[in-house]
């Protein structure tokens, strides 16, 4: 027998690996919460419904597209809520003080920008740890939100933003065309790209990566920027949602988002994952929100599940990394 | 004497606050030429090729390259220049394929015009180039294979790789058998000859005297920051490479033999 020819065992083996594990269990694991909520409410599987569905994907799967890119970097972004509200709160001041639709815009995208340049240059050019950084920005920023205007909301009036933003194309909303367009520009990046290239080996490896001559420090304030990014649009699309920006319109944003990057496959502990599974992830958090709310159970009783799949999520992979089905 | 001299390092000092790592140190590495440094722990060696590599810059003297200065502010610039390390804990990306640890830091952008805006990697060229290089150095290394997957062997043979991708004219090595077995070990002996064959010139950082003896043209052995000595290894026995590793100089060995 030559040398170099495999074990039955790990034929086997070889041949599990080749297989992306979790993103056919979320599949699976949609199909079998489908399954069960469309028994369990009559409203499940109404068109209607379903487009609900997305839609509450749409901005987790925004979101998750920067995330991801923060996490693979072995980055990660506590504070994409507060950024969120701070952006949508000075883009609806902005819009309230006359000026147009993109200057509101603007403002929106440059204050995600700008929370997280900071981010990226605290943790990078300083060392410390990004959950550290971002979890103290969550602070800032969730406290600017509600000071800038003194704990009120803003209303928002500016046609453009409501004819960009929300509304409906036929039956498809607005939100959920960005969504599709943010997640295509995302993946393209991230997977045809040199910078896509470079954010998978500043995770993996980022010593190597550094000695291969790559600007780990940029890389990282770039994915932690996009995160921000993602943030601010993030802000406006849930402004022109709501027409409204509320101090506290980002709360509960964080965890279905970091939670749903994992769930789709990107290891937190960085140089793994892709757009694709965080999408798959988001809409697996949206069902879980919706039919539990279809049947009867409050917020509450979402965040705890939300916690509960976070937990489960990051134990599966912990174990499938130390050799449980890659040996 | 027509022998190409690549590089030559002239009265290199090095210091980190009062402690002297290098001292004086001149020598020159010929074209084509495995060149052993060789010194024990502490003797000089990783700052010497941190210099040449542009890691780290000398305190006092300077490097020509091919007759040239050469002053590396970075181990890009060095890279470009065509100076290649592997670094002796690998620096590969282990969750990576093995053809995108090759072209890691230098992917090729797409020949098209959006190619060229977007910074689009052209996959393609670098799965076949992979191929290829792999190939030339005869390893038999699936190039989609995660490195992870790989020995710690293959997963130094993908750090050869990726040096030799570029075409430097200079390869430092450094200790690039030292966590290996001996038959891994072995093939990457094998390897550096068939670098050699090829026409590189490699800079051999090591203290295994044994493996040393095997494939070195010449040893330099510095103790101490110094050089104790720089000569063709056939003239040398391991006794003598010890004795110049503990500090005695070439020097002294001819005043004894005189």
């Amino acid at each position: 027998m030559p040398t170099n020819s495999l074990t039955d065992v790990e034929f086997v083996q070889s041949a599990l690996d080749q297989v992306n594990w979790q993103d056919n269990i979320i599949v699976l694991a949609l199909f079998v919460l489908g399954g069960v909520f469309s028994i369990t409410s009559p409203y499940f599987l109404l068109a209607e419904n379903l487009i609900n569905i997305l839609r509450q994907t749409a901005i987790v799967s925004i979101l998750g597209v920067g995330m991801t890119f923060a996490i693979i970097s072995a980055e990660i972004d506590i504070s994409i809520g507060g950024i969120t509200a701070i952006s949508a709160m000075l883009a609806a001041m902005t819009l309230g003080a006359g000026y147009p639709w993109f200057v509101g815009v603007a403002v929106c995208l440059g204050v995600g920008l700008g929370f997280g340049l900071l981010n990226g240059l605290i943790t990078a050019r300083m060392g410390i740890p990004s959950f550290l950084v971002t979890l103290g920005m969550l602070g800032v920023t969730s406290g600017l939100a509600l000071i800038v205007t003194n704990t009120q909301p803003v209303r928002v009036q500016a046609t453009g933003v409501f004819t960009l933003f929300s509304g409906q194309i036929g039956p498809i909303p607005i939100i959920v065309v960005w969504a599709v367009v943010i997640v295509a520009v995302g993946h393209l990046i991230l997977s045809r790209t040199r910078f896509g290239r470079h954010v998978y080996a500043t995770g993996d490896d980022t010593q190597a990566a550094r000695y291969t001559g790559i600007d780990t420090d940029r890389i990282k304030i770039l994915t932690l920027m996009l995160s921000g990014l993602a943030a601010g649009i993030a802000g406006i699309l849930l402004m022109a949602r709501l027409s409204v920006a509320r101090p506290t319109m980002g709360d509960g944003l964080m965890l279905p988002t970091i939670a749903a990057v994992i769930l789709g496959g990107t290891s937190l502990f960085g140089g793994r994952g892709w757009i694709p599974g965080t999408v798959l992830g988001a809409i697996l958090m949206s069902t879980i929100d919706n039919g539990l709310v279809l049947n009867g159970f409050g917020s509450s009783f979402q965040e705890l599940i939300r916690g509960m799949v976070i937990i489960v999520a990051v134990a599966f992979r912990k174990q499938e990394g130390e050799g449980w089905i890659s040996g | 004497m027509s022998i190409n001299e690549v590089i030559q390092f002239d009265d290199i000092s090095k210091s980190f606050g009062s402690v002297q790592a290098l001292e004086s140190v001149s020598f020159a590495v010929r074209e084509n030429e495995v060149l052993a440094l060789m010194g024990d722990n502490g003797a000089g060696k990783s700052t010497l090729m941190k210099i040449l590599s542009g890691v780290l810059q000398p305190t006092e003297g300077s490097i020509l390259f091919r007759g040239e200065p050469a002053d590396f502010d970075s181990h890009i610039q060095a890279r470009s220049a065509g100076i290649e390390t592997v670094y002796q804990d690998l620096a590969v990306a282990p969750n990576r394929a093995v053809w995108e640890n090759i072209f890691l830091g230098k992917e090729p952008i797409r020949q098209t015009r959006v190619g060229r805006v977007f910074k689009l990697i052209d996959e393609e060229r670098m799965r076949r180039e992979s191929r290829s290089v792999l190939d030339r150095l005869g390893m038999d290394l699936d190039p989609a294979s995660k490195v992870k997957d790989l020995s710690g062997g293959q997963q130094q043979a993908v750090a050869v790789a990726r040096a030799v991708q570029s075409d430097p004219s200079i390869i430092i090595m450094d200790e690039p058998t030292s966590a290996l077995s001996v038959e891994a070990a072995q093939r990457i002996l094998d390897l550096i000859e068939e670098l050699r064959r090829s026409g590189m010139t490699i800079i051999l950082v090591d203290h295994n005297i044994d493996e040393v003896f095997k494939i070195a043209d010449r040893m330099t052995i510095l103790a101490s920051g110094r050089v104790m000595g720089v000569q063709p290894a056939e003239q040398l026995t391991e006794d003598r490479v010890v004795q110049m590793m503990m500090g005695a100089t070439k020097s002294s060995s001819d005043s004894s033999q005189a």
